[in-house]
């Protein structure tokens, strides 16, 4: 009798049938144009443009973790017009290569305002966005700790630096390994090698995070081995682009994925996605090798 | 202001200034096994004058000197009639006799009855059903659940297919009380939402109230579910359970004294993982619930009557997973525990009176360890408090209902404890201690005002305090019925309802992690302002009543999440709420037929729900989750012989909403060493699902035997869950084809058999 029930229950389970999905259509948002850019202290003001895409596009991408020509030619934006103004002047970036502007002209002026404007050619989609060129903070101390134990290494970075107490200030450290490496780490190169390897971890910090306006941290690396080279980058930004950044590192853990709230990224991108961004990262490489 | 004082006042008197008037008093029950009736009608025959039993099946019914013809029905039972010569109080106790079957139905005419009181009573926006009337509706599994019974009734959205999230006239799914005994029910679900806690077998009477809420309820702003249990036979032992492929369940009761002290113990247990270890030789899935009902029932005299009764309840997994190289053992226990002391007493044959002491927690634990690593997580919140309720029969024209209540609540969200490596990611904690305290007074008059036209009004003022806070409301009450003929009735009802805590859960998934949360200095109570319009008509040839209702609904201080909150062991989580209203409207159709072979009701309901928050979808108004345009809910049973009947439901709806991906785009990380895709989510419930219909149906063959000393029923239930195997669709995913990809909208169950044997002896 007992086997009876258990095999009437057992034949409930299997002939229960899955319902058939029903397809449906979910009508894809118009493309916007997205910036990113970065400044390279004393030398050129970058600009990445890019498409937004169809959410079915970005399943592909996903899964296939690869770029195509093809989808890249529709998202890469060439020719298009990018200006940026500051102090009553007027750049125009040049175009180094489909997507990426910069110039060698812009001059950094700490805590400008630099306002960019671009326009795309073949939509005649237009965005500006503004930023404060804030000045670069350097590491008052830096160095790396490989600690080796019986059965297990521990690699950990350990720095610290000033924090300005007279004025509101956010931070971003990233922290980025060159795996097995038998040359040393160029930070200029790694984006071009792709992501494998690479450390993808960062704090943020605010002036809460300081005491007596002193940051100090002995970070473990857990990911690293001591035959990597290690890159640590700090790098003085805005408070957009803190929430930004601090709203991108909560949705990336797994279970906030899962459980978390659906989020639309903070932008300073009039009508386009991404960051308009003019800071200064300070960097520091390290052979553990060589510890 | 003072002229409205006066007109209550003079209201009470009036029925007072009749010469000689006497009480007859008592209570209604079942003949059988002593069991009060909930809302049987005693009133006198020929005449208006009449009133129902309350929830403990106590009537007053106070009328002049002289001879009077009292009549009692009660759906199911033989109506009752006596002829009484009344010069002094007297008391009445009522025994009803079941009609046992439909197709015997020894019918004594009456012009008065459960449909009458529906269509000309000041109630609106309620719906009752005594547990017997729902025992052969379909659901998952073959066990009738009382919430899914709810969310067939206009009004009553359900949540996510199989789920028992209720969503009430534009409500969220925490805006509904459920008061087992009185006892608050904080998590009403078995495995994952997909059962409720509530086990037919001990109850007896369930009333739902969505609008029109007498000034008794408040606490929570969209429906309140009054369940009460069995008391248990005063006369004969009784054995009744069932067999079904999920779970089984067993009651005993029986008298102690007879006649003066009964007893009810029901158990329940789900073998889900039994059955999967027998078939694969492993814990597969170690799951299972159980949960047990218990009521004592002691009559101490003729004026006092002492109830203990209580549920416990819990869901566990156990987890465990071992090799040479690893050991993992987790899992999670959650339930809840409610008990319930109540006094009855009559003071005199006016005055009735209740007085409850009640503890109510829900807990739940996470806990997870490999060797020199564990974590464990708890929270809980529990309630012990106490409420003395009064019915004062003041006349024929007045019947008062005023009481008190208080409650403490402990809140302990998010203790945690760690060991080993795993304590340098999650610390450790106590998690923070919050006790609120909750009381306040109420009182509410039935006014009879003529034959034609009633009035309920009454108020509530409610009070929280918190922690530096106290939060007070005053919550005013009215429903008026003018009757047009015997047949014919209009309804005009309003409410203010006020909420002092809300569950926070995020809007994905519901986990048993989902925490209810007091109002703090900063999260306001909660409040809403419904008004309501129905037409009421009694078909009394086909035994059927139909309602039609509208409303409009307004919710202030609404909660909801900031885009890309994280709720789970956040003790910040005030934090991530931002704040916000809401509006709903809509109306509902519901014909109900209550009598008879063929019994079951229709339900429609046309609604829209709205919400405004500053800081969601740009600040832009934008539709609830659950706001589904349109639901249909066909309900039927027949009982084609003595031994075999049909239940069949019918559910057509509209889809409920979502936000959805609608683009991505890429951008470098922080430290330009990679590229990540990053989504665009289109306005905020944007879109809906497509609609969808199921149909389920239940076959019951009903076998007996009677022995000499042994009556013995049993039932065989055969049927089917989403008969034609129609996705209801709750989550749109992206799938790859041959060509690209494309949305596809899933749902969850589709036909799923069951088959139950039910017996009672």
């Amino acid at each position: 009798m007992k086997n009876l029930c258990y095999i009437l229950i057992l034949a409930s389970v299997l002939f229960g049938c899955v319902p058939k999905p029903i397809d449906i259509d979910v009508k894809a948002a118009d493309p916007k144009l997205v910036l990113a850019s970065q400044v390279i202290p004393n030398q050129i003001m970058i600009v990445s443009l890019t498409r937004s895409f169809s959410a079915l596009e970005g399943q592909g991408i996903q899964d296939d973790d690869s770029l195509n020509n093809d989808f890249l030619d529709k998202i890469l934006v060439e020719n298009a017009i990018v200006t940026v103004t500051y102090f009553g002047v007027v750049d125009t970036l040049y175009m180094i290569s489909p997507g990426v502007y910069g110039s060698i002209n812009t001059l950094q002026y700490n805590y400008g305002t630099y306002t960019l404007y671009a326009k795309d050619p073949q939509t005649g989609e237009e965005i500006n966005a503004t930023t404060l060129l804030i000045p670069q903070v350097q590491f008052d101390t830096i160095y790396p700790q490989v600690i080796k134990n019986p059965g297990d290494t521990v690699i950990k970075v350990n720095y610290t630096f000033h924090d300005d107490p007279s004025a509101e200030n956010y931070y971003v450290v990233n922290y980025i390994r060159k795996s097995n490496s038998t040359s040393p780490l160029d930070i200029n190169q790694v984006f071009s090698q792709g992501s494998n390897g690479i450390i993808k971890e960062f704090e943020l910090l605010d002036d809460n995070s300081f005491t007596n306006s002193i940051y100090s941290v002995s970070k473990e690396l857990e990911e690293a081995s001591p035959h990597d080279s290690i890159a640590v980058m700090l790098s003085h930004i805005s408070k957009g682009y803190f929430e930004y950044l601090n709203a991108f590192k909560k949705s990336g853990a797994i279970i906030n994925q899962l459980t978390g709230e659906p989020i639309n990224y903070p932008t300073n991108v009039n009508n386009g996605y991404g960051y308009f961004n003019a800071y200064y990262p300070s960097t520091r490489i390290f052979d553990l090798n060589n510890y | 202001m003072n002229k409205i004082i006066l007109f209550f006042f003079l209201s009470f008197i009036i029925g007072n200034s009749f010469a000689q008037q006497f009480t007859i008093s008592g209570t209604v029950a079942d003949s059988s096994n002593g069991e009060q009736s909930i809302g049987a009608l005693v009133y006198v025959k020929g005449t208006s004058k009449g009133i129902s039993t309350n929830v403990y099946g106590f009537y007053s019914l106070t009328l002049e000197k002289g001879s009077h013809e009292i009549v009692c029905t009660y759906i199911g039972y033989k109506s009752y009639i006596k002829k009484i010569d009344l010069n002094n109080d007297v008391q009445l106790d009522i025994k009803l006799s079941s009609t046992d079957n439909t197709l015997n139905e020894v019918v004594i005419t009456s012009d008065k009855d459960a449909q009458y009181e529906q269509v000309h009573s000041t109630q609106m926006g309620a719906i009752n059903i005594p547990i017997e009337q729902i025992k052969n509706i379909p659901t998952i599994g073959g066990e009738t659940d009382i919430i899914k019974v709810m969310q067939l009734m206009p009004g009553v959205k359900r949540g996510s297919d199989g789920q028992n999230t209720m969503l009430v006239r534009g409500g969220n799914g925490d805006d509904n009380l459920l008061l087992l005994d009185e006892a608050v029910v904080y998590n009403v679900s078995h495995l994952f939402g997909f059962f409720s806690v509530f086990n037919n077998d001990a109850l007896k009477d369930v009333t739902m109230y969505k609008g029109g809420f007498p000034a008794q309820y408040g606490g929570r702003l969209s429906s309140v579910m009054d369940i009460r249990m069995k008391e248990g036979d005063m006369q004969k032992f009784h054995v009744k359970g069932g067999i079904g492929l999920l779970s089984s369940h067993l009651t005993v009761e029986g008298p102690i004294i007879k006649d003066k002290f009964s007893f009810l113990v029901s158990g329940r247990r789900s073998y889900i993982d039994k059955v999967f270890k027998w078939a694969y030789k492993q814990d597969i899935l170690p799951y299972y619930f159980y949960d047990a009902n218990y009521k004592f029932n002691y009559i101490l005299n003729s004026r006092d009557r002492i109830y203990l009764s209580g549920y416990y309840g819990n869901d566990i997994l156990k987890a465990k997973s071992e090799s040479d190289s690893s050991f993992f053992q987790g899992g999670f226990t959650l339930g809840n525990f409610t008990n319930t002391l109540r006094w009855n007493h009559i003071y005199n044959p006016k005055l009735f009176s209740n007085v409850s002491f009640i503890y109510t927690r829900f807990k739940y634990d996470v806990s997870a360890s490999i060797p020199g690593n564990s974590f464990l997580t708890k929270s809980s919140i529990a309630d012990i408090g106490a409420k003395v309720d009064y019915n004062y029969y003041l006349n024929p024209e007045n019947t008062i209902k005023f009481g008190a209540y208080y409650t403490n609540h402990l809140f302990k969200p998010n203790v945690v404890s760690t060991s080993g490596e795993v304590s340098e990611f999650v610390a450790s904690r106590p998690g923070e201690k919050m006790y609120t305290n909750d009381f306040g007074v109420y009182a509410g008059n039935d006014w009879r005002i003529d034959t034609s036209f009633k009035v309920n009004y009454g108020a509530r003022i409610s009070m929280l305090a918190t922690k530096g806070k106290l939060y007070a409301g005053f919550e005013p009450r009215l429903s008026a019925t003018y009757s047009i003929n015997e047949k014919n009735s209009v309804k005009l009802g309003y409410s203010r309802m006020k909420q002092y805590l809300h569950l926070v859960s995020n809007s994905a998934i519901a986990l048993p992690t989902d925490l209810w949360y007091p109002v703090t200095k900063k999260v306001k109570p909660l409040n809403s302002d419904q008004i309501a319009v129905s037409y009421n008509r009694l078909l009394k040839k086909i035994k059927t009543t139909l309602t039609i209702e509208t409303y409009y609904k307004w919710i202030n201080n609404m909660i909801e999440y900031r885009e890309g909150a994280v709720l789970i062991l956040n003790d910040n989580y005030e934090d991530e709420l931002v704040k916000g209203k809401g509006w709903a409207y809509g109306g509902e159709l519901f014909l109900s037929k209550t009598k008879g072979r063929f019994t079951g009701w229709i339900g429609y309901s046309l609604s829209w729900a709205h919400r405004k928050f500053e800081d969601l979808n740009h600040g832009k108004a934008y539709y609830a989750k659950f706001d589904r345009r349109h639901d249909l809910s066909l309900v039927g049973g027949y009982e084609f012989t003595k031994r075999f009947s049909i239940s069949a439901v019918f559910v057509y709806s509209s889809g409920q909403r979502f936000t959805p991906v609608v683009g991505n785009y890429l951008v470098p990380n922080s430290s330009y060493t990679s590229i990540d895709v990053l989504p665009i989510y289109g306005d905020k419930n944007s879109y809906s699902f497509p609609s969808t219909s199921r149909f389920d149906i239940n076959m019951i063959f009903k076998t007996r035997e009677k022995r000499k000393y042994l009556k013995y029923e049993g039932e065989w239930h055969l049927g089917a869950y989403n008969l034609f195997n129609r996705a209801q669709p709750t989550r749109v995913e992206v799938v790859a084809t041959d060509t690209g990809y494309k949305y596809q909208a899933k749902g969850l169950f589709g036909f799923i058999p069951f088959v139950a044997y039910n017996f009672k002896f």
